[in-house]
């Protein structure tokens, strides 16, 4: 089956100008390579700068790519940008657009723009997100914008939703709500692509997840493998502690003395099994948050990753 | 998403070129009297309108300014979520940079048509008849050669960006041909002088087309001139990171 999105190689190089007008280049993408199979909720995550935002507007169209290759739905995301604008709804992470429109004609005009338009849908969601029509879109909340974007991204009926940031503002009830949303239209079919810090929201409605770094992507698999495979393992004294930054499992070791903990990322049964093979005392053992497996994967160890954020 | 959009960058500037040609179309109107009648020798309001707004030098070259005024438009290639947005929905870029050009051209149109409807005042304040075909043929031979400017202007728009650079390139450009272009000369005279053959506004002079003749040099340029411009408009488009 053709994949939602697939890149491959994907490389984007800015190229800028110096005060003294030497030329420099910026990569926003460094061989960008991920999939996302179609239907279903990816969650895209990754810190700021890692490319995500590139990566959406060169599958969007709206950036080129300066080499490798972008396919949503098997069309190159270039050359059959327009096709693929016909099937794909988006959801901008800034919110104050087209302040001066009124938002029964925003939704109006979107729907112009959209052959498979609900608009039973789009009346249900004006209804109980208590969104006034006849305001101007600067007039509403960070939140009610919010929700009117993600509204007209459900109610155009496409095939793949991507989404920046969508539940940005809204209070906790109104993303319990959103996500429900979300999770009904992957139920419909539709593939939607979540581009998100918000790791409790990746847990509650992903399915997959993709990692990305320096505009590479590190992790992607599916959300229950992932926290399947991570677990952190601490080690009593034991020779065996020296070698094991060298095993493949491992992901990271930090060091505490005699003892020592470690993030494994694929086989954790295995490890510990091979730990009390050589006679190691495995003192610890359990399975890791997606937020910890997210600070694992792009900061090498949670707990230095955490005081680093501190 | 697109009409919306583009009026509510153009408004202000079509209202920028209503002003801008608003008094030397009520001076050009006004003018007309039996004392200045007599002393040109014209036969009619209609032909003196027709020489004194339509022959260049003379205001009508106004339009190339009211071309350039209108389709500066900020918003055309500049990055920003809004664009992103609009062209995230299954809207061309072709689309997008056409919907601009034609919208501009539209509100040239309208720009002449409030001169057409100041003439038309004129002629009732004289008490004259106004022979209106003659003058909606001219017009348009104007908002054709105006339209060459929107062109360009877009040419100039895909290399500056900014609309204010835009306006300065092409009019900066202007200020490098030797014709005087905009004189309001009161009274007009039958012996001024016509742009050369190869101006791309000369076809919009009613005395280029005397004796069945076809100013085909000047058209040719004005071709040229606006694929160029367009061309280079679309090329840009097609390159920009929204």
């Amino acid at each position: 089956m053709t994949d939602a999105i697939r890149t491959d190689a994907l490389v984007k190089r800015y190229r800028r100008f110096s005060r003294l007008g030497r030329r420099t280049e910026h990569s926003a993408l460094a061989g960008l390579d991920f999939s996302v199979p179609p239907g279903g909720i990816t969650g895209l995550l990754g810190p700021n700068g890692a490319g995500k935002t590139t990566a959406v507007k060169i599958l969007l169209g709206l950036a080129r790519a300066t080499s490798g290759s972008a396919e949503v739905f098997g069309l190159d995301a270039q050359r059959d940008s327009l096709a693929i604008r016909e099937r794909v709804s988006f959801v901008p992470a800034e919110r104050a657009i087209f302040g001066w429109m009124r938002a029964e004609r925003f939704v109006a005009r979107v729907a112009r723009w959209s052959e498979r338009w609900d608009a039973a849908r789009a009346a249900r969601l004006m209804a109980r997100w208590r969104i006034d029509g006849r305001a101007r879109l600067r007039e509403l909340s960070s939140g009610t914008q919010s929700r009117l974007l993600l509204l007209v991204a459900l109610a155009r009926g496409a095939s793949l939703l991507v989404l920046d940031e969508p539940t940005t503002g809204l209070d906790p009830e109104a993303v319990d709500d959103a996500l429900s949303e979300l999770a009904i239209a992957a139920a419909d079919g539709a593939t939607v692509l979540l581009v998100t810090h918000r790791l409790e929201e990746v847990e509650r409605i992903c399915d997959r997840v993709v990692v990305m770094q320096d505009g590479r992507a590190l992790v992607q698999a599916d959300l229950d493998d992932l926290r399947a495979g991570w677990r952190t393992i601490e080690v009593a004294g034991h020779p065996v502690v020296d070698r094991l930054a060298t095993w493949e499992e491992v992901a990271h070791v930090t060091r505490f003395g005699e003892h020592a903990r470690m993030l494994v990322h694929s086989d954790a049964d295995v490890v510990v099994e091979r730990l009390r093979m050589l006679g190691a005392e495995v003192t610890s053992e359990r399975p890791l948050t997606l937020r910890e497996i997210y600070l694992a994967i792009t900061h090498g160890d949670a707990d230095a990753a955490r005081d680093d954020l501190a | 998403m697109l009409l919306a959009t583009i009026w509510r960058s153009l408004r202000w500037r079509l209202l920028a070129a209503l002003m801008l040609v608003a008094l030397p179309a009520f001076l050009v109107a006004w003018s007309y009297g039996p004392e200045r009648k007599d002393a040109i020798h014209f036969a009619s309001y209609s032909r003196y309108v027709e020489a004194t707004w339509f022959q260049l030098p003379g205001p009508s070259a106004l339009f190339l300014l009211i071309a350039v005024i209108v389709s500066a438009s900020g918003r055309l290639m500049r990055p920003g979520t809004e664009l992103a947005y609009t062209l995230a929905l299954p809207i061309s870029r072709r689309r997008w940079l056409l919907a601009h050009a034609g919208s501009f051209v539209a509100a040239v149109a309208a720009v002449q048509l409030f001169v057409l409807i100041v003439f038309a005042i004129g002629a009732r304040h004289w008490s004259q008849p106004l022979e209106l075909s003659p003058l909606l043929v001219r017009s348009v031979g104007v908002i054709a050669a105006a339209s060459v400017w929107v062109a360009v202007t877009i040419g100039a728009l895909g290399l500056a960006r900014y609309s204010v650079l835009a306006i300065a390139l092409v009019l900066g450009a202007l200020e490098l041909e030797p014709h005087g272009r905009f004189q309001l000369q009161l009274p007009v005279t039958h012996s001024m002088g016509m742009l050369s053959a190869w101006d791309p506004w000369a076809f919009a002079d009613p005395r280029a087309w005397q004796g069945g003749a076809v100013p085909v040099a000047s058209i040719g340029v004005a071709l040229a001139l606006g694929l160029v411009g367009l061309g280079v408009g679309a090329w840009r488009m097609q390159r920009l990171e929204a």
